[in-house]
């Protein structure tokens, strides 16, 4: 489970204010899922996955001048699939690279790149299967899993879980990736959060 | 394109819906599926089983909608219950007023006795009326006034830019006759406000946390943590204050 970080630290260690952190709650640009209320000894209190809070907050407030508060609502909310998909912009990005695409194409059958899911596919293949992390066939598996269940996929706590088992690669996703429990000899090889891959594509996209 | 029509139910008829002009219902009508029209209004004993959608939205008398209310400028103004979620422009609420989902709006403004069960989101809030609410508010200008003669406002948490609570003050002899013989404490009571700016007045609220706090006269809070400055009314209680580093 992440690291987490209570309200109060929060807005000490990045100076933000409290109108700040509900406005931007407002706008989607922190996810409800953020907010995890706990029992304190003071009562309850709410607390933050570190590592996520501080990176968005960081972005934000370093992208607030040029960006309006609705732009970074679309990059952040993986349900507003408003930007196009632009390949060669996110080629020199390095987002995907041509070899990805070709191996993704060969791999998955000529599919055509065009929406927002065969980006995140291939941007998956470069990331996980190029890189030697996982096997081109365990790629397959878990992209098919992603364009069969893309809409469930979508909310910042979902995930695809790849496991092997006896050395078997399994893949199952789960709404809720803290609420997921594995038995023993269950190895998990990587997690994939789809939500993040997407505001990582389109914040390239844009900027 | 196909000119829209009015749906014009009077007396105890029965509707399934569709896409109109106007929708107007008088009497005990009944629409079964989900409407989108220009003006949605409804007198006396309406049911609509399904979704509004809507550009003007006004429920006078009592209404039961099963479905989500979309509007740009939603009135309730009758004992009206809501099974869905309120979301849009404008939400204004002068009767009696149920709603089971979430109210999600621009600006909202409660002058009736209006109980909301969920979390509302709005950039203003405005209530000057009874509210009982149990969730979570989450605005830019929160701004609540009680009056000592009666609705009583109790909310469980807020989250904002800046929040207001003042009593209004009754003039009259009679109002303040009245006023005699009711008790001093404040009309509002809350559980937690979290906001920039903090204003209270006559209310009973465990924990205030903010950067400027000003307690005026006639409260009770429990914590108060602040960062910038505190000013505390001598006629108010406050039992643990505690002052973090001040913001850059």
């Amino acid at each position: 489970m992440d690291e987490l970080i209570s309200k109060k630290e929060l807005l000490e260690q990045t100076n933000i204010s409290y109108g700040q952190l509900y406005r931007w709650k407002r706008k989607r640009i922190i996810p409800e899922e953020w907010f995890i209320k706990k029992s304190a000894p003071t009562g309850q209190e709410t607390y933050f996955p570190k590592d996520k809070i501080l990176e968005r907050i960081d972005v934000i407030v370093n992208m607030k001048d040029e960006a309006s508060l609705d732009e970074l609502a679309r990059v952040f909310s993986a349900k507003a699939d408003s930007v196009d998909v632009n390949l060669e912009q996110l080629i020199k990005k390095q987002v995907i690279t041509e070899e990805s695409i070709t191996i993704y194409k060969q791999a998955m059958g000529h599919i055509r790149i065009q929406e927002m899911k065969d980006i995140v596919g291939v941007k998956l293949f470069k990331d996980y299967v190029i890189s030697g992390e996982i096997t081109i066939q365990e790629g397959v598996q878990v992209i098919s899993f992603l364009r069969a269940q893309y809409e469930n996929l979508l909310d910042e706590n979902a995930a695809i879980y790849l496991i092997r088992h006896l050395g078997m690669p399994l893949v199952m996703g789960s709404k809720n990736k803290e609420k997921v429990l594995f038995g023993e000899g269950y190895k998990i090889v990587k997690c994939f959060q789809i939500a993040e891959e997407i505001s990582t594509i389109k914040y390239e996209v844009m900027y | 394109m196909a000119e829209k029509k009015n749906l014009i139910i009077n007396g105890s008829g029965s509707y399934p819906g569709g896409t109109f002009d106007c929708v107007s219902i008088n009497g005990s009508g009944k629409i079964t599926g989900d409407i989108q029209c220009e003006k949605f209004a409804t007198s006396g004993n309406s049911k609509v089983e399904g979704n509004v959608r809507c550009q003007k939205f006004v429920v006078n008398g009592s209404s039961k909608l099963c479905g989500d209310i979309l509007g740009e400028e939603m009135k309730i103004n009758g004992s009206c219950k809501v099974e869905g979620d309120l979301s849009g422009g404008k939400l204004t609420i002068c009767g009696a007023t149920t709603i089971r989902g979430e109210v999600k709006v621009k600006n909202l403004e409660i002058y009736g006795a209006a109980q909301i069960e969920k979390d509302i989101e709005a950039e203003e809030v405005r209530i000057a009326g009874g509210v009982k609410h149990h969730g979570f508010i989450n605005a830019e200008r929160v701004w609540i006034q009680s009056r000592a003669s009666g609705g009583s406002v109790t909310f469980n948490e807020i989250g904002a830019t800046e929040v207001s609570i003042n009593q209004q003050k009754e003039e009259g002899f009679w109002m303040k006759f009245i006023g005699l013989f009711q008790s001093s404490q404040g009309g509002v009571v809350g559980q937690v406000i979290e906001a920039d700016h903090i204003k209270v007045e006559s209310a009973n609220i465990h924990t205030l946390r903010g950067k400027n706090i000003e307690i005026g006269p006639e409260c009770f809070i429990d914590t108060v943590e602040y960062t910038d400055t505190l000013n505390i009314h001598e006629t108010s209680k406050v039992k643990s204050i505690v002052q973090f580093e001040k913001s850059r």
